[in-house]
């Protein structure tokens, strides 16, 4: 089995997302830390903050992103409240 | 009542600012941003006084109830960083008498208000909220401003420290922001309560884990540099308080010196936190207040020496003992504070700390802090030296220097004043602390 094949078993295919954030989010670390130039920095800073708003971005699209919340009535403040089942076992995370 | 009242703490310097820049006018500016900061503090003091004994107050914002909406939520810990923020901004603000901040040009002193007023309202945003996200709303207010202060010093060299400061407090902020969202996905809620009541410490779960790195990270990058904007940005951020109170003995700059041994003082804070006693936990909130009261002091004696010296390089402070003694006098209180000699602030604080480490078990840690406190006595026994036993030389005569004016030598006189009052009475420092630290560690945020 090589390298990338590893990788997709080991995290699964829906990550993928994540690991091209974290890629677009070192490359604007290193611009930050290894350019002199300002103007280059600040580039460099925007994709790095860039990579951050997408993280958030993904949350949404890749399965299994988030916790579910669901509506139930009479919860603190008569409002909305988390699904009881916060933690789903590994295999059922997925599936939302 | 108090609860309508505390929305107010934030929402106020919020809409002062922006006044402040329509008005223009530099003089109403400065009463207009006086009288909100004097009223946060009111508000402050007065939840302070409504919470103690385990009050809890709580705000919706917009009506929308928690899981979904934003929540204040004001216990004694969050009461307690109100009042020590408001308090300093009030002395500190109350520092410019003569005529506004030095080096700001007359027509562009309103942007000066509005910033500082802008970066109180974040940093009163901070502590009072209680959702994560908006943490870091408040976090950006108020580092935003905290750039604009620091490039204002009118230094070349202050415009180069603003952009590092803003590269460093950006990457921090990306952190925070990082673990927020990891956090998130983890809890599926943005509320600090219920994240806590959701979150399991366990170390199996990755994302957790990065969550809590990434905030750990990010927050300590910003702490190095929040408190003071206007110095450490050129000191070293991640230097252990031994090594920045070594460093500090070689600096032959008086502003530089007092920077490096704030970073010094940011250790034994973090230091009391990482206890997780109640002893030590007290002990390092009872230092962010008492730090505040000490530094803030002599930074504002290094503005008067500023002031009428010129320079605060240590050789140009030869022999000012003589000319300026009032200055001098709250230079030689704050520093037996930093050193920690008992009846000052400082004493109480690193009592409590090594108390804490010690009930911890880290001898090690107890003997740090004890050396440090030596390395302090070499720093801080260099300047009372130079100002008060050395003859000027020759080259920069001091004849001319006269004492500071009273509206700059009054708030730093407030500030020794009490560097010594709280030393002696600690019901309002450590008294709060502990009780907050009791309530942190019961879970009870």
């Amino acid at each position: 089995m090589n390298l990338p094949e590893a990788l997709v078993s080991s995290v699964g295919w829906g990550l993928w997302a994540y690991w091209l954030l974290i890629a677009l989010m070192m490359v604007g670390l290193y611009i930050v830390i290894a350019r002199d130039n300002l103007i280059k920095k600040v580039m460099g800073l925007n994709i790095f903050q860039a990579a951050a708003i997408l993280f958030y971005v993904t949350m949404a699209k890749v399965e299994g992103g988030t916790r579910r919340l669901r509506h139930v009535r009479g919860g603190r403040g008569g409002g909305l409240r988390h699904g009881a089942r916060l933690r789903p076992p590994p295999e059922s995370g997925r599936s939302s | 009542m108090i609860e309508k009242i505390l929305v107010l703490e934030v929402v106020l310097p919020l809409l002062a600012a922006p006044v402040c820049v329509l008005v223009r006018h530099p003089r109403f500016c400065r009463l207009f941003s006086l009288g909100v900061i004097a009223a946060c503090f009111a508000i402050a003091v007065a939840l302070l006084v409504e919470v103690r004994g385990g009050g809890v107050i709580s705000y919706q914002l917009g009506g929308w109830p928690p899981p979904l909406g934003i929540e204040y939520r004001v216990s004694t810990i969050n009461a307690y960083l109100l009042a020590l923020v408001t308090a300093m901004a009030l002395v500190v603000f109350s520092f410019d008498s003569r005529g506004g901040p030095p080096r700001v040009p007359e027509q562009r002193r309103h942007l000066y208000y509005a910033v500082f007023l802008l970066c109180i309202s974040g940093l009163l945003g901070i502590a009072i909220t209680g959702d994560a996200f908006n943490i870091f709303v408040f976090l950006e207010i108020s580092s935003l401003s905290s750039y604009i202060l620091v490039s204002l010093g009118g230094h070349r060299r202050a415009v180069m420290s603003a952009f590092y400061y803003l590269v460093m407090g950006t990457i921090g902020g990306v952190f925070f922001m990082l673990g927020v969202g990891l956090l998130y996905q983890a809890t599926g809620t943005l509320n600090l309560r219920d994240i806590a009541a959701r979150l399991e410490p366990s170390l199996d779960d990755r994302g957790t884990v990065l969550a809590l790195a990434l905030l750990v990270v990010g927050i300590s990058i910003k702490l190095a540099v929040f408190p003071l904007h206007h110095w450490l940005p050129n000191a070293y951020s991640f230097a252990p308080p031994k090594v920045s109170a070594f460093l500090a003995i070689f600096q032959t700059d008086l502003r530089r010196l007092l920077a490096y041994s704030s970073v010094a003082q940011i250790g034994y804070m973090t230091l009391g936190l990482s206890t997780a006693n109640a002893t030590g936990l007290a002990g390092g909130l009872v230092h962010l207040f008492n730090h505040a009261v000490m530094k803030g002091g002599l930074f504002l004696v290094v503005a008067c020496l500023l002031y009428r010296v010129g320079s605060v390089h240590i050789d140009a402070l030869a022999g000012i003992g003589r000319r300026m003694p009032l200055t001098s006098a709250a230079l030689v209180i704050g520093g037996l504070s930093l050193i920690g000699v008992p009846g000052t602030v400082g004493f109480v604080s690193k009592w409590y700390l090594v108390s804490g480490v010690l009930e911890r078990g880290w001898t090690a840690a107890a003997v740090l802090i004890l050396l440090s406190s030596l390395l302090a006595l070499v720093y801080v026994g260099k300047v009372v030296e130079v100002v008060y036993f050395r003859k000027p030389a020759e080259t920069q005569p001091i004849d001319h220097v006269r004492e500071a004016p009273l509206g700059m030598l009054a708030p730093a006189w407030v500030l020794a004043a009490a560097a010594v009052f709280f030393g002696l009475t600690t019901d309002w420092t450590y008294g709060v602390a502990r009780e907050a630290a009791e309530l942190l560690l019961a879970g009870g945020i």
